[in-house]
């Protein structure tokens, strides 16, 4: 149970709070926001945000940048998850 | 402790009480580090909404209508949050957990232990660790320059006052539910609390009706409460706040105390 509320508040709070979600990522310090590049929430928001506003348009080198981030979180997630989860549930 | 000096007849005393909070202090002596991670939640917020919106937001009318920094309106807020949140997340999740997994309460009422000390113990630990993390974050506040007044001191108690009234009744709560599930209804009645008691914006942002509504809300008392004490602006209003959450969290805690004792001694 503790776990999880470490994971929330550590994890998902800041992502939250800081992904450009509520102030552009250019207002954070200069040396997190090559962090905020790192972290996927922020795709999400700036690849929403692109198409909502209809500026996606304009960069869309930068909007396939951003999906292509979050394919590649989802995937290694998932591949991750098998092989936590398998060596858990099969193996264990 | 005043509940523990108005009311002790009415509230079938309460003298061990001091037993439970060391029996939690001893507990978490193994797990401080969780109790350490609480302070960074409102810390966050206050880095984020306080200084990253606020820096788009600029001022906006603080009590009494002077134009005040967003942060130094947003803080205080945040601070009255925090001391709900905790007290809830302490009195019903955890209380859950002792009362129905764990069967702490029964191992502890076969000693000399009655409810009345079981219901204050717990109460007076979820304040405890409330008020640790009020005065990191009164702390904070200092250290980023939004200390505009000496009232501000009084935040503390202010916010223990929050803590007590939410712990109590979250007890009170958690002594009806029957599964997680129940939990929901829970966070359906703070999570609004939190986004709706002129947390984030003034409350004359609504209109006239719907600001009656958020006045008689229990955790808009805190706010206005510790805002008020923030920028200094003293009036007769932030009696009402403190009676009206000192009543919440008496009521809180004789329901508290029925409740565990048909609960725990069938």
């Amino acid at each position: 149970m503790e776990k999880f509320n470490a994971v929330f508040r550590f994890g998902i709070t800041p992502l939250f709070l800081f992904s450009g979600t509520f102030f552009p990522i250019e207002s954070l310090p200069a040396f997190l926001q090559p962090i905020a590049w790192l972290t996927p929430l922020y795709h999400g928001v700036a690849l929403s945000r692109g198409l909502s506003l209809g500026t996606a348009a304009e960069e869309p080198l930068l909007m396939l940048a951003h999906a292509a981030i979050l394919v590649a979180f989802a995937a290694a997630g998932a591949a991750a998850a098998v092989r936590t989860i398998s060596a858990r549930l099969v193996r264990g | 402790m005043t509940a523990l000096r108005l009311t002790p007849p009415l509230l079938l005393g309460g003298r061990r009480a001091g037993l439970m909070i060391e029996r939690n202090l001893y507990v978490y002596r193994r797990t401080w580090i969780v109790i350490f991670s609480g302070f960074f939640e409102p810390l966050f917020y206050l880095l984020g909404i306080g200084f990253g919106l606020g820096a788009l937001i600029g001022t906006v009318t603080g009590p009494g209508g002077q134009e005040i920094s967003y942060q130094l309106f947003v803080a205080p807020a945040l601070l009255a949050s925090a001391s709900m949140n905790g007290a809830i997340m302490e009195s019903t999740f955890n209380v859950f957990f002792k009362l129905n997994y764990q069967k702490t309460y029964d191992a502890i009422l076969s000693t000399p232990m009655s409810v009345g000390d079981v219901a204050l113990g717990e109460i007076g630990w979820a304040l405890i660790r409330g008020g640790l993390y009020a005065v990191g974050f009164l702390v904070v506040m200092a250290l980023l320059g939004l200390w505009a007044s000496p009232w501000l001191i009084l935040a503390l108690p202010a916010a223990l006052l929050v803590g007590f009234a939410f712990a109590a009744v979250g007890m009170a709560a958690t002594s009806f539910m029957r599964t997680w599930q129940d939990f929901d209804l829970i966070q359906l009645v703070i999570l609004p609390l939190f986004l709706f008691s002129a947390t984030f914006y003034p409350l004359e942002t609504y209109p006239e009706a719907l600001q009656w509504v958020v006045r008689v809300t229990p955790l808009y008392q805190g706010v206005d409460l510790i805002r008020s004490l923030a920028v200094g602006h003293i009036t007769p209003v932030l009696l009402v706040h403190v009676v009206y959450l000192a009543a919440m969290g008496l009521i809180g805690l004789a329901i508290t105390n029925r409740r565990l004792g048909k609960l725990l001694l069938k």
